[in-house]
């Protein structure tokens, strides 16, 4: 977990980045997280470079990205899942201020799914095809508290008719295959709400769904997670879904935290030009003409020496190329960019 | 009808009373029939964009099908430049697939994973006619120069481009016949939202340039509000609503178009009438009623919605099939009628 | 007629070439020399002479295959299945006559001189497995072959057409599956009689259903692939997308079950000989070696069933492991 000699040590960062106005200890607190594919002496690619996250107390953050951003990865970083070959350069992560890097495989395995829980994209790959949806439930209830088998089947039916899914006694017997999409993801948030997590993490929950029925899934796991006092990562895609849903937001990208802090400001006037991009990209400016921002997508990425955004950037100037903006606090939040 | 009839003048192709069914059988060899497309009519001008949006499972890929006469049609009619192309054996019709093409939704699904890009594109200029190897490296560099990159990237395997890259080659490609009519079925839903207005910008430069009639099938509201001059709202193999952008988008009637208008949460343009929250979702069940198929998710629904409704006239070209948003407005949240 | 150079196929032979004189001056002069003295060695030789002089000139060309370039390894089951098929065709010059009678050589067991011993009658049972090579080889390449040239566009055509079509195939081919393999390939060949085209008739049929079954279920969810529909909006013909862009999506598939299927087919044939029903003697074929020997184990000579049946094991190991490696390569 030392830095190797290539990546030169990032600030200590801002330490109240997220949570400015809460006192206590942030549920989630990821501070310069830096994550690696292959062994040191031959790294293939630098997926995370230095990530600074807070999630307060039930605060809902959306982590926005596009497709090899790192959100997902930042995620799977946070629930001791990384994939084979990747590894935490440095950094730290904690939960309740418990540190979970270099934490025993057990403790992960006690904190997943007790204290933190994930919903995943495809939520019939969360739920056993061959248990009913009431009985893993049940049974989840069952291995992280002290209830009997009786009572874990009265609280699982009672946890799947609070996600709106109607005639819930009837329908727990039923398997995954049986369930409509909308529905078997209402299970999946059962699922993960039944052990009481203090963090919630959702991972394009609502990607695969048509918009009628993303609203309606957002706004549950928002009340859900609202009535529960529990906090809430919600990772995403598109810009408008974190708007419409969270209080504050932190956008990505290739690897880089480019902009974080309440969603109000970061997404109603964005100081890191990528966020602008981002945001103008969703909403159609002229009749027959959408806002495009050019180049591509990076993949892969190696150790940067400057802005990656640069490439593509409408107002990259030279500066830019000077160095790896750092996450710097301007008003009311953190920015990556030197011309913010 | 290789022959263009009327250039100009006419729609390009004219839909008329399509009917779709999918035949299957279960386990006991017992018929199922799934009715995808019940009853749609439309036509494309040359120049024109007309958009079919709605939720998965609303039949409208399958209607684009249909228009390419790559899977039969049940009922209704399919009118080409004036011919009815179900009628032609496929055998006859496989030289006039020039005038019609196709762009996929994922174009890493729409390249043969075994051949280059360039073997995959040269199949396509074998529809024109370009006499010798020369020729059609030639027209091949051209049609991927017309789509912003340079020609060398066709040696490339599909898999060594990236997503936008390869859509943009998709693109060339459809284009190499010189067809009159595109298909895209979701251009953009499996690219990257920073790449998405590339794409479409460039179809909109494509269309400008080479006159092109495009069928749009999208579930994205912004990209379809940036393309099409005409929109349909598709709902279980029905159109519930059609008119012009405008109308559609600016001045929404039916309570299914008011609810995707307010789940996409678009910036521009304003909607008149008040949010609708569509609850529940689209079940194939719903599509074998005879009345109004929205009932079980619509704010609104009431008895009568369960007798058949048509398509309904509410100005001119504005076609809605919601009797209470034509006789009962103001109950449904909406302005009074002027 | 063999002098002149056969054409050098398209695929794996041409880049098996190029391959080569990649490698260097001094590996193509070595690979050039070889062929030469292999070729005139053949010409002496009198059976079959043209299909073996071209067999040969494709087993050399495909030689530099024996090396992976990218991980810089030698890929042993490429090699060992190379040597066995030069064995099999070269082999045969360089050996005693595997039919020699010669009562006063009986029952010697394996020495410097007879490297393998010899059998009750005196033969030499070295030779008798060179010769017993070319014969287990030949109809295991040829069985399969036939079966994957017939199975394999059946199964593509029941995938694509549906309906009756498949059905029909699907059954006649489970009828087939449903008596066990070697039974149903005994039951023939007790009924038409033993000859060499004949066993390789009846391990193809009996081995069609499996590759039309394969076929079929690779090629099911290709059918309605995109790039599919694209070539179709293309205008391709049936029979040209059929070719073009669904069977070499398959091909991999399709050529990880073959050699395993010759593995089997040499086990069929062996397992024909051994009860008596496969090539007639006194001719050489593995299975009816190990035979013929058994019957001497108890008194312990056992180098009679040992060689022909080591060189049934390693065959088969390693056609599975070749198959394997097919199936793993990207």
């Amino acid at each position: 977990m030392s830095a190797p000699d290539g990546l030169a040590a990032a600030a200590p960062g801002p330490a109240d980045l997220g949570a400015s106005d809460r006192a206590e200890v942030p549920v989630l607190d990821v501070l310069d997280l830096t994550v690696g594919f292959g062994p040191a002496a031959k790294r293939r690619s630098i997926p995370l470079q230095g990530i600074h996250l807070q999630v307060a107390a039930s605060e809902r953050m959306a982590l926005v990205g596009e497709s090899g951003s790192g959100k997902s990865l930042t995620a799977a970083a946070v629930l001791g899942l990384l994939p084979y070959g990747a590894e935490v350069i440095r950094g730290s992560i904690r939960l309740d201020g418990e540190e979970l890097i270099g934490a025993s495989e057990r403790r992960l395995r006690e904190l997943r799914g007790g204290r933190m829980a994930i919903m995943f994209q495809n939520p019939r790959a969360s739920l056993n095809p061959v248990l009913t949806v009431g009985g893993q439930i049940a049974e989840v209830i069952r291995v992280h508290g002290d209830a009997g088998r009786k009572e874990s089947w009265t609280q699982a039916v009672d946890l799947l008719s609070e996600m709106g899914i109607p005639d819930a006694g009837r329908r727990a017997k039923d398997y995954v295959h049986q369930y409509s999409g909308g529905m078997a993801q209402r299970a999946a948030l059962a699922m993960a709400l039944s052990c009481r997590p203090d963090l919630l993490i959702a991972d394009e929950p609502t990607t695969g769904l048509d918009a009628t029925l993303q609203q309606q899934v957002l706004e549950l796991v928002v009340e859900q997670v609202g009535s529960r006092n529990a906090s809430l990562l919600l990772i995403t895609h598109d810009i408008a879904v974190a708007r419409s849903h969270c209080e504050r937001t932190t956008v990505m990208y290739a690897g880089r935290v480019m902009e974080s802090g309440p969603t109000s400001s970061v997404t109603g006037s964005p100081k890191n030009p990528y966020t602008g991009a981002l945001l103008k990209a969703f909403v159609t400016v002229d009749q027959r003409r959408m806002y495009a921002i050019g180049g591509t997508v990076p993949t892969l990425v190696g150790e940067l020496s400057e802005c990656a955004f640069a490439d593509r950037c409408p107002l990259a100037a030279a500066e830019c190329r000077d160095g790896v903006p750092e996450l710097r606090p301007i008003e009311d939040r953190h920015v990556a960019c030197v011309k913010a | 009808m290789s022959t263009r009839a009327a250039p100009g003048g006419g729609p390009v192709v004219e839909v008329r009373e399509l009917v779709k069914d999918y035949v299957t059988r279960d386990a006991r060899l017992r018929q199922h029939i799934a009715r995808a497309v019940d009853g749609v009519s439309f036509q494309i001008h040359a120049g024109e964009t007309f958009a079919i949006v709605g939720e998965s499972g609303s039949g409208k890929t399958t209607v684009g099908r249909v228009l390419l006469k790559l899977t039969s049609l049940t009922d209704g009619a399919v009118l080409f430049r004036g011919d009815e192309i179900h009628e032609i054996p496929e055998r006859r019709f496989r030289p006039d697939r020039r005038h019609m093409q196709m762009v996929f939704q994922d174009p890493l699904a729409a390249f043969d994973p075994q051949t280059s890009i360039r073997s995959s594109l040269r199949e396509f200029t074998r529809l024109r006619d370009t006499q010798s190897r020369a020729e059609e490296n030639e027209a091949i560099a051209e049609a991927v120069r017309s789509v912003g990159l340079e020609p060398e990237i066709a040696d490339r395997r599909p898999s060594q481009v990236s997503g936008g890259q390869l859509q943009r080659l998709s693109i060339a490609r459809s284009l190499l016949p010189e067809p009159e009519l595109l298909f895209l079925d979701e251009p953009t839903s499996s690219l990257d939202v920073s790449i998405r207005g590339q794409i479409v910008n460039l179809l909109l430069d494509l269309q400008d340039r080479n006159d092109l009639a495009y069928l749009l099938v999208a579930h994205d509201l912004r990209v379809v509000y940036a393309m099409a001059q005409r929109v349909a709202v598709m709902y279980l193999g029905q159109f519930v609503e059609v008119g012009s952008r405008d109308q559609v988008y600016a001045n929404a009637v039916h309570p299914y178009t008011r609810g995707l208008l307010d789940a996409a949460e678009l910036d521009e343009p304003p909607r008149h009438g008040d949010p609708v929250r569509l609850v529940g979702e689209i079940s194939e069940e719903a599509a074998k009623k005879p009345g109004c198929r929205l009932t079980q998710r619509c704010p609104f629904a009431v008895e009568r919605c369960e007798e058949p409704q048509p398509l309904r006239e509410t100005e001119a070209g504005h076609l809605v099939r919601c009797w209470r948003a034509i006789e009962q407005p103001v109950e449904i949240g909406l302005p009074a009628n002027e | 007629m063999s002098t002149a150079p056969p054409r050098a196929p398209a695929g794996t032979a041409t880049a098996g070439v190029r391959r080569a004189i990649a490698a260097g001056p001094v590996r193509v002069l070595v690979a050039v020399a070889t062929m030469a003295i292999l070729l005139v060695a053949l010409v002496w030789d009198s059976e079959w002479r043209a299909l073996r002089v071209v067999l040969t000139v494709l087993a050399i060309m495909v030689a530099p295959a024996v090396w992976d370039p990218q991980r810089r390894v030698i890929r042993p089951a490429v090699g060992v299945m190379l040597a066995l098929i030069l064995l099999a065709l070269i082999g045969p010059l360089f050996t005693r006559d595997p039919l020699m009678l010669s009562a006063g050589e009986s029952l010697v067991g394996p020495s410097s001189d007879l490297w393998f011993g010899t059998d009750q009658f005196g033969r030499d049972i070295f030779a008798r497995a060179i010769h017993g090579a070319r014969l287990d080889l030949g109809v295991g390449f040829s069985a399969a072959a036939l079966a994957v040239v017939v199975g394999m566009p059946l199964g593509a055509l029941a995938a694509l057409r549906g309906g009756l079509f498949d059905s029909v195939l699907l059954r006649i081919s489970e009828s087939f599956q449903a008596f066990p393999t070697l039974l149903l390939a005994l039951g023939i060949v007790a009924a038409v009689g033993p000859s060499i085209p004949i066993l390789i008739l009846i391990i193809a049929i009996v081995n069609v259903p499996v590759y039309m079954r394969l076929t079929r279920s690779a090629v099911a969810p290709i059918v309605n692939a995109d790039f599919v529909l694209a070539a179709r909006c293309a205008g391709q013909r049936e029979l040209t997308i059929l070719l073009r862009h669904i069977l070499p999506n398959v091909k991999q598939v399709v050529l990880a079950q073959f050699s395993v299927n010759v593995a089997w087919a040499i086990q069929i044939l062996a397992a024909l000989s051994f009860v008596g029903l496969g090539v007639p003697v006194p001719t050489p074929e593995w299975g009816a070696m190990v035979r013929e020997g058994y019957e001497q184990l108890v008194y312990g000579r056992w180098w009679i069933s040992l060689f022909p049946g080591l060189a049934i094991l390693v065959t088969v190991l390693t056609l599975n492991q070749l198959s394997d490696r097919v199936r793993h390569t990207p």
